[in-house]
């Protein structure tokens, strides 16, 4: 295919250059993201679970209970069907259970996470790779082309594919290639075609004027 | 010679002196003075009669203010951390604060600001099914929370409060917005079809198999259904429910079936019955039996219960050692076990004052630190088992301080008995007798 590179690695300092830095800001962006939702959603979990939590939340629970039961006309001065308040001395039990079921779920979602975290380290060296690329290639041939312009090769166009960045900059270099280009063709014509000095000085003074240079 | 010179200084030079030295005395008496004894206050059991009340009254109010979510108004059922807001409370604290205002407790902008915000919540942000509000709602969010259910004797109480307070603050968005909260309950919806009005209506199951089908807190309930503006429900309700009658200790009383001190009270800490006579029955007077029963009954079980045996009475629903109990006496199902709960008693104000103050006096002498607290008297207590509530509920707070408002000022009556809906709820029941318009406000202690 027409503009296709074959290599990955045009620039090898350049490219690794921009892979480090885009690796390190992704990753760390990536990991403060995945800490701060890891502490904070199992914070707000722990903090559920916590033995004082569960015994409040059970006591509401009988409170409202008892509620219902006297307002109902179901209640007798022993107790009703409802939880009763011995049952909140195994309440540390209870809680002991919790903890136990909430440590296994976070075993379960360390180790998901683990075997998140590595696709995703993969993903962000394929992504560093081919971002450094889409970056480091419109900036080898910009390079190749001042190169040549170096060599004072006027014919030299750039031609970036189709997803590069920097289009804009290669279409403005284009155009101001190709007037230097008509300019010095111009120049060359007037060399060609003119016999007499006076016609000819005056004929390349008017196109050299044009360009404005350090030195009058 | 310096001589003249020396004499013309010494006037400012004196001055000096002696500003320094005050100062100096100022500066020692201030830094010292946290270290002195302050002046004991007199016992509260020794106040008199008046300034007892007040306090007790003062103490409980506090309970709103601190117990009242800032953001939204609405107050938690109980002291106990984690508490879900409860809108019967909310309805007592409505009441409250306009009583606390009145008493210059707290400024007019700042009760204003509060039960305004609570209304706004009520309006837009707790949730209800067709004007009914469920029993808990979260304080910070006004969502339903544990499974409550939508309410009515619980809505009928908010409603009253806010009632009271558009009373209060006539002619202010507060009387709006409790009107408009008012008519938005469709009270027809909650009769289920039947001739009685149900307890409650949950989004899973629908209309609880539970009816308000016999005498207790249910009269206010019945009034503001009868006497709503935009859904009221026929005046028939009134005489299909089931007015028991039973004596003790030669006490005729219409009783309730838990036989509840609060039962008797609820509905007339915002209706004066003392002037309202339903067929030959004046509620006023079967409260007073009622609570004279219930201190009758404490005393003939006193060999059995501690409690009793100190003179103490006051059975309510309320904590107790084994958890919330409908205590209560006869005639009723008498639920006991020794538990008093003085803020029962505290609300029995109006039906038997002396015997009340008596009761009261006696507690805050034998037992101040385990009976008062923050707020006032604690819940309840039991002295055979040792067992003091250590926590305050929001609705026996708020009726504390109702029943001493309108035992020292007939503050809440005659604001509440100016209410066109109360008024519309006498006159199609037919209940015979004039409300006296007294003063509002004004001490009649």
């Amino acid at each position: 295919m027409k503009n296709q590179r074959r290599r990955f690695l045009i620039d090898k300092p350049l490219q690794f250059h921009v892979m480090g830095w885009t690796f390190f800001i992704l990753l760390v962006v990536s990991t403060c993201v995945i800490l701060s939702l890891y502490f904070g959603v199992w914070s707000l979990t722990l903090q559920e679970f916590s033995n004082e939590n569960i015994q409040t939340n059970l006591q509401l629970a009988s409170r409202i209970e008892d509620y219902d039961a006297a307002r109902f006309n179901q209640t007798t001065a022993e107790g009703n069907s409802g939880p009763r308040l011995a049952f909140f001395k195994d309440t540390e039990k209870f809680g002991d259970r919790q903890r136990e079921m909430i440590e296994e779920i976070l075993e379960m979602s360390h180790r998901k996470l683990i075997m998140l975290i590595l696709p995703l380290l993969a993903l962000i060296t394929v992504g560093t790779i081919y971002l450094s690329h889409k970056i480091a290639g419109p900036l080898f041939r910009f390079g190749k082309s001042f190169e040549q312009l170096g060599t004072k090769d006027l014919t030299i166009r750039i031609r970036l594919r189709k997803h590069d960045e920097a289009k804009t900059l290669s279409t403005v270099f284009n155009q101001s290639i190709k007037k230097l280009d008509e300019a010095m063709g111009n120049i060359k014509k007037i060399l060609r075609e003119n016999r007499d000095p006076s016609a000819l000085k005056n004929d390349l003074s008017k196109e050299i004027n044009e360009f404005r240079t350090t030195e009058n | 010679m310096t001589f003249p010179k020396k004499s013309t200084n010494s006037g400012p030079r004196k001055i000096n002196r002696f500003f320094r030295l005050l100062t100096g005395i100022l500066i020692i008496s201030f830094v010292v003075s946290p270290f002195q004894p302050a002046q004991a206050a007199a016992p509260l059991h020794s106040l008199s009669k008046k300034e007892f009340l007040r306090t007790i009254q003062k103490d409980a109010f506090q309970y709103f203010i601190k117990c009242s979510d800032p953001r939204t108004g609405l107050t938690r059922d109980s002291s106990r951390t984690g508490s879900p807001s409860s809108i019967a409370a909310t309805g007592f604290s409505l009441a409250a604060l306009c009583i606390a205002q009145e008493q210059g407790w707290i400024s007019y902008s700042e009760a204003y600001g509060q039960i305004l915000k609570t209304l706004q919540t009520l309006d837009r942000k707790a949730q209800h099914k067709n004007g009914f509000f469920f029993h808990f709602l979260d304080a910070r969010t006004g969502r339903r929370t544990w499974g409550s259910e939508a309410s009515s004797i619980d809505t009928a109480l908010v409603l009253a409060g806010a009632l009271l307070a558009g009373e209060y603050f006539k002619g202010t968005p507060v009387e709006k917005l409790a009107q408009k909260i008012y008519r938005r309950v469709n009270w027809k919806w909650m009769m289920n079809g039947s001739d009685l009005i149900c307890m409650g209506w949950k989004p899973e199951s629908g209309f609880l198999p539970y009816y308000w089908d016999s005498y207790n807190e249910l009269i206010i309930l019945q009034a503001l259904a009868i006497g709503s503006p935009s859904f009221p429900i026929p005046s028939s309700a009134w005489n299909q429910w089931d007015r028991f009658e039973d004596e003790y200790n030669s006490r005729k009383v219409i009783y309730s079936h838990s036989g509840s001190l609060f039962t008797y009270q609820y509905s007339q800490a915002f209706i004066d019955f003392r002037n309202l006579d339903d067929k030959g029955v004046n509620y006023f007077e079967n409260s007073r039996q009622a609570t004279l029963a219930n201190k009758e009954f404490c005393y003939d079980n006193r060999l059995s219960y501690k409690t009793y045996d100190e003179s103490f009475w006051g059975l309510s629903a309320c904590l107790g050692p084994g958890g919330y109990r409908a205590y209560g006496a006869k005639p009723g199902q008498a639920l006991h076990d020794g538990t008093v709960a003085p803020h029962a008693c505290a609300a029995s104000i109006v039906f038997t004052p002396r015997e009340v103050v008596k009761n009261l006096r006696e507690l805050v002498k034998k037992y101040p630190e385990k009976v008062y607290g923050e707020f006032g008297f604690r819940d309840s207590f039991n002295l055979a088992k040792n067992w003091w509530a250590y926590e305050y509920l929001g609705i026996d707070q708020g009726i504390m301080v109702l029943m001493i408002e309108n035992y020292l000022t007939e503050g809440v009556w005659n604001r509440f008995m100016n209410l066109q809906p109360v008024e519309k709820w006498i006159e199609r029941c037919g209940l015979e007798g004039k409300h006296p318009q007294g003063a509002s406000g004004k001490e009649i202690f």
